[in-house]
């Protein structure tokens, strides 16, 4: 049936065409599927990047930036604030009511044990947090729930583990309730996550915003008590600490934790960032801030930007392949025109026999559109080469190197359509020859 | 059936003009079987291209079956080569990769006949030429004569009213010449209106007419002749 219409038959041509150029036919398909491949693959890690990792709330959630400088050096005046609080202005600002829900958190490591259910001992990360964590970001539970803020204020040796963890340690079974030994200190099992992979992962930066959850979180009010600090990424001093002992960091002038809050009302913003200058000129006063305050509120989408994800350097290299792209489109151009230009005379019998300039144009973009989706599709090979290369390359993106259905549909989508615009000029060149012209020369 | 007053026809180039047509009328009545000859350059190709729409002219009247044909958009006129106008040409001119079935084929799917009336035409008139037992064969596995009469079975299967023949035994031996002859001779017993350009003198005596062509005009001493049929059709199959 399909083949009796129009566009069946414009099909069966189609690929008897294709079919009888074969050396043409595939070089067209691979300058298409180079370019897309090329494109598609930084395409992905830019379209993984910029994705909202939250977008239910991501109007709602919010991180600040406290202009907490202690001394302002002359020209650094707007200078931006550090992007990172310090533990003695985070556990402050966690008093305030004015955020419907907020969690400050930081990552460490230790080595996790679980003797009794035969694991061996190995390192991994884990993740000190206050319970808001869990409803602030959404974290669905497959066992038990969060810590409560009780559990919290009385430093409770308690845990949740993610889904992944407690494959791990229990087979996936059911924990909670269970005791598992990490860093050295015995934790009581409360929660174990369901899937829970944000990406990027938004409420941290400095650890690789594309890798996995750390396998467990712990109360953050443990952090005196075992004496954890975050131990790599970014942890900027403004001054020394004041003496030797573990309360002397905490109090020091670090920058090393993320707060994130819920403000789900436009008063809520507002009147959350009139508590920060609040807090700027009350610290100002004490002798601790200085320069003029520039305390900036980031929604989750904001937040992403001023990390640059997306921006800059990728958007510089999706300039180069989308010009790559081009390039390969220019080649294809080139050599559909040869492609076309051989046919002349069967043009020129079909426009005698009755073929108006449109249905050959239209028989002609069929072809076109089957070397776009040839090519899409060895582009998406492509591209999945490359996404495995940058897998092997940089393992912190080894999350965002997959390709989804949207992805697929888009570099299917825009081989064909590149392809078509490619070929819109020979095809009509080729549209355009009189029908008498090679009639008697064939 | 076709008629032509005037008409002119002039190929330009930035350096020169040619007049392949000047001034050139002709009256070809429904039935007729008519030959156009003349030496080579006179304009013979350049009529029948404008009698098949394949070319434009630039003055003149030209009508076919009473319309006229001056300045007719792309579509209307290739609609018009596609239901009324079936082409014969000299070098046969079939796709090489398609079936004798499919040659066929080509111009009915642009008619726009579904699959069935497709079938039963090209069925009927690979039969009428002769070929219906080798329609799965490509043009490369037949004889010139072979190819001729497929081109024959493709302009005849649209059911035109005027059948064009440029120059149809110009590739052939002696004998597929003359069967192709015989074969548009029981054509055009049958109805079809025919114009067939040839310089060949023997051919355009099995006309039954001729329009003879000089300098692109009609040469009038030979306009009008009725010609004396030397042979009697016959149908080779």
């Amino acid at each position: 049936m399909l083949m009796d219409s129009k566009i069946g038959y414009d099909l069966q041509l189609a690929l008897k065409s294709i079919r009888k150029t074969p050396v043409l036919s595939a070089l067209m398909v691979a300058a298409i599927g180079i370019g897309i491949g090329a494109c598609m693959t930084i395409i992905t890690i830019f379209y993984l990047m910029s994705a909202n990792p939250n977008p239910d709330n991501s109007e709602q959630l919010y991180t600040y930036a406290l202009h907490n400088r202690l001394t302002v050096r002359e020209g650094q005046e707007d200078e931006d604030p550090r992007l990172l609080s310090t533990y003695h202005d985070a556990l402050y600002i966690l008093q305030s009511d004015i955020p419907t829900d907020q969690s400050i958190h930081y990552q460490s490591w230790a080595v996790y044990r679980n003797d009794a259910g035969g694991v061996s001992p190995f390192w991994d990360l884990f993740r000190l947090a206050t319970p808001g964590f869990f409803s602030l970001f959404d974290v669905p539970f497959l066992y038990g729930h969060a810590w409560s803020q009780e559990q919290e204020d009385n430093k409770a040796m308690v845990m949740v583990l993610t889904r992944e963890m407690n494959n791990k340690l229990f087979g996936g079974e059911n924990s909670v309730g269970e005791r598992i030994e990490v860093g050295g200190d015995f934790y009581e099992i409360v929660g174990v996550m369901d899937l829970f992979k944000p990406l990027p992962k938004y409420f941290e930066f400095d650890y690789g915003t594309f890798t996995e959850i750390e396998g467990a979180l712990v109360p953050f009010s443990l952090t005196p008590t075992l004496e954890l600090m975050k131990n790599s990424g970014s942890r900027s001093c403004a001054a020394l600490p004041d003496g030797d002992d573990f309360q002397s960091y905490l109090d020091a002038e670090c920058h090393w934790l993320h707060h994130w809050v819920r403000l789900p009302t436009q008063e809520k913003r507002e009147a959350f960032y009139e508590m920060l200058n609040n807090y700027s000129l009350e610290q100002r006063r004490f002798g601790r801030f200085q320069g003029p305050f520039n305390n900036r509120l980031f929604n989750l989408m904001e937040w992403l930007e001023q990390l640059e994800f997306g921006g800059g350097t990728m958007t510089m290299l999706i300039g180069v392949a989308v010009m790559f792209l081009i390039v390969c489109l220019l080649n294809t151009n080139a050599l559909l025109f040869a492609k076309f230009t051989g046919r002349s005379a069967e043009v020129s019998l079909k426009r005698a026999l009755g073929c108006s300039k449109k249905r050959l144009f239209k028989q002609h973009l069929v072809e076109i559109g089957l070397v776009g989706l040839a090519g899409g599709a060895l582009g998406l090979l492509l591209a999945l080469v490359g996404l495995a290369g940058i897998k092997l390359l940089l393992s912190d993106i080894d999350n965002l190197a997959y390709l989804n259905t949207d992805l697929v549909i888009i570099a299917i989508a825009a081989s064909i359509v590149s392809t078509l615009i490619a070929g819109l000029y020979p095809a009509w060149r080729t549209c355009q020859i009189a029908p008498a012209k090679y009639l008697k020369s064939q | 059936m076709l008629r032509m007053k005037g008409v002119s026809k002039i190929y330009r180039t930035d350096l020169i003009e040619t007049h392949a047509l000047r001034d050139f009328s002709v009256e070809i009545g429904a039935g007729d079987f008519v030959a156009v000859t003349g030496p080579s350059g006179s304009g013979k190709t350049t009529l029948l291209n404008i009698a098949g729409l394949l070319e434009s002219f630039d003055d003149g009247v030209y009508e076919l079956d009473g319309i006229d044909m001056f300045g007719l958009n792309d579509d209307d006129s290739s609609e018009i080569r596609n239901e009324q106008i079936g082409f014969i040409f000299q070098s046969f001119n079939l796709v090489p990769d398609l079936n004798l079935f499919d040659n066929v084929d080509v111009p009915l799917r642009y008619r726009g006949f579904n699959a069935a009336e497709r079938k039963r035409r090209i069925e009927q008139s690979l039969e009428l030429v002769g070929l219906s037992g080798r329609m799965r064969h490509l043009p490369s596995e037949l004889s010139g004569g072979q190819q001729q009469r497929v081109a024959i079975a493709r302009a005849l299967a649209g059911d035109p009213k005027l059948l064009l023949a440029d120059e149809p035994t110009g590739n052939l031996d002696s004998l597929m010449a003359r069967q192709v002859l015989d074969l548009l001779d029981d054509i055009n017993r049958a109805g079809t209106t025919i114009v067939m350009v040839t310089h060949d003198d023997e051919l355009a005596r099995r006309a039954r007419r001729n329009v003879h062509v000089l300098d692109g005009k009609v040469d009038d001493s030979n306009v009008y002749q009725p010609q004396q049929r030397e042979h009697p059709v016959e149908v080779i199959v």
